[in-house]
């Protein structure tokens, strides 16, 4: 027997998890299929994190017409998530006032998108004072009020948390690798192969990603290809953050928003990305790349303290050929939906995008029914490090393990390690992006031996099956000689 | 206050229960005061328990213990005195007043302190901080978590291994890993000496045939998942990698052993001036800070060789503490103390110049016969070799400071006999 749904979304990234929240509110059976162990960690996991205001894409653009509105829905969908968003306001700045005919067709593009507040500052002074670090160079900005800053990790897991609460189906450690079109008389669409079940579905959402381009291919839709291309960035000490207030970036060139220095959603200051297309999908570093975005970074703010870098990492674009988003029923495979080629600004699209999909959805034939047990909350882990006395009293009297600090640097304790792994945390990175745990200044030098054993503990696994981030990515070779 | 929150009133909270804090503690307790140790652990010994090599205790007890019986010496003396020690439990805040919020088995407790000894320790450095590029796969980890997963819960994190740093953890952590039958394929310093000790280079990498590459470090790491290996590359005078000389070696675990980080949240959050050099907090020769009553020992005020220069400066830090809970007034520390020639920094950074003190620092560049002298006296200390891995401890007399209490600043330097 295999499953059956009436939609199967196939990755749980941002799009995957917000489509399928969006669809728990109809009387529906949705599945998702991922190949990794958790939600979010293509894509969504690793970029700038940032809700633009909607400027930068071209007036036409697929792109154009999800930005602006998606940004207007953020408040509404974080708070009812719980998940951190700032709305910081974003610079675009230059140090050359010939220049200043790019940030006013910049203004025009963002007006004609239907960003409000956009305004450009000349006075020296009202720019020190929205962001009083920057270099002293820039002589206009681009200010954009409604840009604003998210942790799009934390905001895949709780759409995901939130979905599978209103009854969506995840499947992890699942990749597809292959789809079928039935025959009419089998009375559903598609069967879907991954990691070894078959399920069956009436619509499929190719919400993969990079991988989106070979998971259309499994139906024979050649009609877009995805080239990944990386963005490296630095991620600075929360000692720090207060020294850069707002989104900044460089004027943008033809292929990016150039390198910019923002602050982070949860604290500390990210500089990144560059642009570096690949043949082949790399999430790792390298020198001259962040070398390209120290620079870049310096720029914009050249006393900043580097001596606060914490660490680096790289994140991939899915860019679609046509460099633009990739929205709608396939061509070549009826109920087959392409959310494909989501680079930025696609974390700011994707509540927009996710109610277009359920329209297309809808017209395609699909029957939405409200399901009245559809509860839109999610609450947050409790979390330990924010919590005034009074909060803590009445957290550590309700749970034991509350009084037991296991991450230092971020104060962490058992606790909300356990309710994470309780709410779906199978691995020390799921961990991390649930509770912060290793992402302080230790970077888990200290907690890491104990977080195996809540791990193994909880999951009832040895400590030799505990992985970092799934698949070969074991922690502990073998037991000593001594075995204590 | 919450009613729920109990409170306490010290004569001195030592928080952290490491061979500095133990130290502390003691002292003060022997010397009648009323003392706390709030240890975050479930034991006392600090990182002692997970250091079962020997070679701890030749200065102070002339036999060479491991950590784990040197901390017994303090553990079993603190467990007869009248130290109230707090396990399992985490300073929440720490305010300039000395009072604090400290979470414990049992709930909250707010605690007011006539004196505080910060005896937090360290951390070591992480990968992020040196910026090496490349991939983020499991089996890269720094030295001394390495050391608690094998010597304390029993397991060993890889079995073909390469170790970044040639600090003392690294050195012990390669015959560790070596016993139990992994393979350390080398050991790489982007320095062009050894920053750990030289016993440690010989009995931890030559007596096992372990190569040493000077002047390299490792410049990218493969994987997604696993570590599958790492470029190792020479660097030039300027600690720059040279193109053209990578060189790809398979392994599945790289170590980090490149430097430890005076543990100085407490020491911020609380005021006090930091140095930039040592990154733990400006002290006199009681090792008290600029705010009135904080003090800091043992590797939270710099990072030290030997835990018998720990322990001493726990002593030290006890008896400063004492004397300031029991107002008996410190000596004003008014002269400053400077880092001249060669001479990377110097512990403490000031001093009254009324109490013999001890010194200690760190030279900047490796030197043969060599005095340590202050300038523009006739004190000075011979050694044969002094090199940046080598923590140099002085004392100055009574008698010496007699002879320059006119001066208004010590400044010590390093310099050739020739």
């Amino acid at each position: 027997m295999s499953d059956r749904y009436d939609v199967i979304i196939v990755g749980a990234g941002i799009i995957g998890t917000g489509i399928a929240r969006e669809l728990s509110r109809y009387k529906l059976d949705v599945g998702v299929l991922e190949k990794k162990p958790d939600v979010g960690w293509g894509t969504t996991k690793a970029n700038s994190g940032i809700i633009h205001a909607g400027y930068d894409a071209k007036p036409g653009t697929v792109k154009s017409s999800f930005s602006a509105p998606g940004n207007k829905m953020y408040e509404k969908w974080t708070e009812v998530l719980s998940v951190p968003f700032k709305r910081l306001g974003s610079f675009v700045s230059t140090e050359d006032e010939s220049q200043l005919g790019k940030l006013e067709k910049l203004l025009e593009q963002g007006e004609e998108n239907g960003v409000e507040g956009l305004e450009i500052i000349t006075d020296r002074r009202k720019i020190e004072e929205l962001e009083p670090n920057i270099t002293k160079g820039v002589e206009a900005v681009l200010y954009a009020p409604t840009a604003g800053v998210v942790a799009p990790y934390k905001l895949s897991i709780a759409l995901y948390e939130n979905a599978r609460a209103n009854g969506v189906d995840f499947q992890f450690n699942s990749p597809v690798n292959d789809i079928t079109k039935t025959s009419e008389a089998d009375g559903f669409e598609f069967y879907v192969e991954a990691g070894g079940s078959r399920y069956e579905g009436d619509y499929v959402i190719n919400a993969a990603g990079i991988y989106s381009g070979k998971i259309a291919d499994m139906v024979g839709d050649d009609s877009f290809s995805i080239f990944p291309a990386r963005g490296e960035y630095y991620l600075l000490d929360s000692e720090i953050e207060e020294y850069v207030r707002r989104i900044n970036f460089p004027l943008p060139t033809e292929e990016s928003k150039g390198i910019l220095v923002t602050p982070a959603a949860e604290g500390s200051i990210i500089f990144g990305p560059n642009h570096q297309p690949l043949d082949k999908p790399s999430v790792a570093t390298t020198q001259t790349g962040l070398d390209q975005v120290l620079n870049g970074a310096m720029k914009l703010f050249p006393d900043i303290d580097t001596s606060k870098i914490r660490t680096n990492f790289a994140g991939l674009r899915a860019k679609a050929g046509s460099d633009d988003f990739v929205i709608g029923e396939s061509g070549a495979a009826r109920n087959f939906i392409n959310v494909a080629g989501i680079q930025s600004p696609g974390l700011t699209a994707a509540p927009a995008i996710s109610k277009h999909v359920i329209g297309i959805l809808e017209e395609s034939g699909l029957e939405l029914s409200e399901d009245p047990g559809f509860d839109p909350k999610r609450e947050p882990i409790p979390k330990f490090a924010e919590m005034d006395t009074e909060e803590i009293v009445s957290y550590t009297d309700k749970y034991e393990a509350a009084k037991d600090i296991v991450c230092r640097c971020e104060e962490v304790t058992r606790a909300e390690i356990e309710e994470a792994i309780d709410r779906g945390a199978t691995t020390l990175d799921g961990i991390k992006f649930r509770t912060r745990s290793r992402m302080g200044s230790c970077q888990g030098g200290f907690c890491t031996p104990r977080l195996i054993e809540i791990l193994a503990d909880k999951l009832g696994i040895s400590p030799k099956e505990v992985t970092k981030k799934g698949d070969n990515s074991y922690l502990l070779a073998e037991e000593t000689k001594k075995g204590e | 206050m919450n009613s729920n929150t109990k409170s306490l009133k010290k004569d001195i909270v030592v928080v952290g229960g490491g061979p500095a804090g133990m130290a502390a503690g003691l002292r003060g307790a022997e010397e009648g005061a009323e003392v706390m140790i709030v240890e975050r652990d479930i034991e006392l010994g600090g990182i002692l328990n997970q250091c079962i090599h020997n070679g701890f205790g030749v200065e102070i007890y002339g036999e060479e213990l491991t950590g784990p019986e040197y901390a017994e010496r303090f553990t079993s003396q603190i467990g007869e005195s009248t130290v109230d020690v707090r396990l399992n439990t985490f300073v929440l805040s720490m305010q300039p007043d000395k009072s604090m919020t400290l979470l414990t088995p049992n709930g909250l407790l707010e605690v007011e302190a006539e004196a505080v000894v910060l005896a937090t320790g360290a951390r070591e450095r992480s990968r992020g901080e040196i910026r090496i590029p490349g991939g983020r796969p499991s089996g890269v980890m720094p030295a001394g978590t390495a050391q608690e997963l094998i010597n304390k819960k029993g397991f060993l994190p890889g079995k073909r291994v390469f170790v970044l740093g040639s600090g003392d953890i690294g050195l012990i952590i390669s015959r560790r890993l070596t016993w139990e039958g992994a393979e350390v394929v080398g050991v790489a310093e982007i320095m062009d000496y050894p920053t750990g000790l030289n016993r440690n280079v010989v009995q931890c990498l030559h007596d096992y045939d372990i190569p040493l590459h000077l002047s390299h470090t490792v410049t990218d790491i493969y994987g997604s998942d696993r570590l599958k290996g790492i470029k190792l590359s020479r660097v030039d005078d300027g600690m720059q990698p040279v193109e053209g000389t990578g060189k790809d070696i398979d392994v599945d675990l790289l170590l980090l052993s490149v430097g430890l980080v005076p543990e100085n949240d407490f020491f911020k959050e609380t005021g006090v001036t930091l140095s930039e050099k040592t990154r733990g907090p400006i002290v006199d020769e009681w090792f008290q800070t600029d705010v009135p009553g904080i003090f800091g020992c043992g590797n939270s005020v710099h990072i030290e060789d030997l835990v018998d220069w720990v322990t001493m400066d726990g002593f030290r830090a006890g008896d400063g503490a004492v004397a300031y809970a029991g107002n008996d007034s410190l000596p004003n520390p008014e002269k400053e103390v400077i880092a001249g020639e060669n001479i990377n920094y110097v512990v403490p950074q000031k001093v009254s110049g009324e109490d013999p003190f001890r010194f200690a620092l760190r030279v900047e560049e490796p030197m043969e016969n060599v005095d340590i002298s202050i300038k523009g006296t006739d004190i000075s200390f011979f050694q044969r070799i002094v090199t940046p891995g080598e923590m140099e401890v002085e004392e100055v007399s009574k008698d010496d400071l007699a002879k320059i209490k006119e001066l208004e600043e010590f400044e010590f330097e390093v310099k050739g006999r020739n």
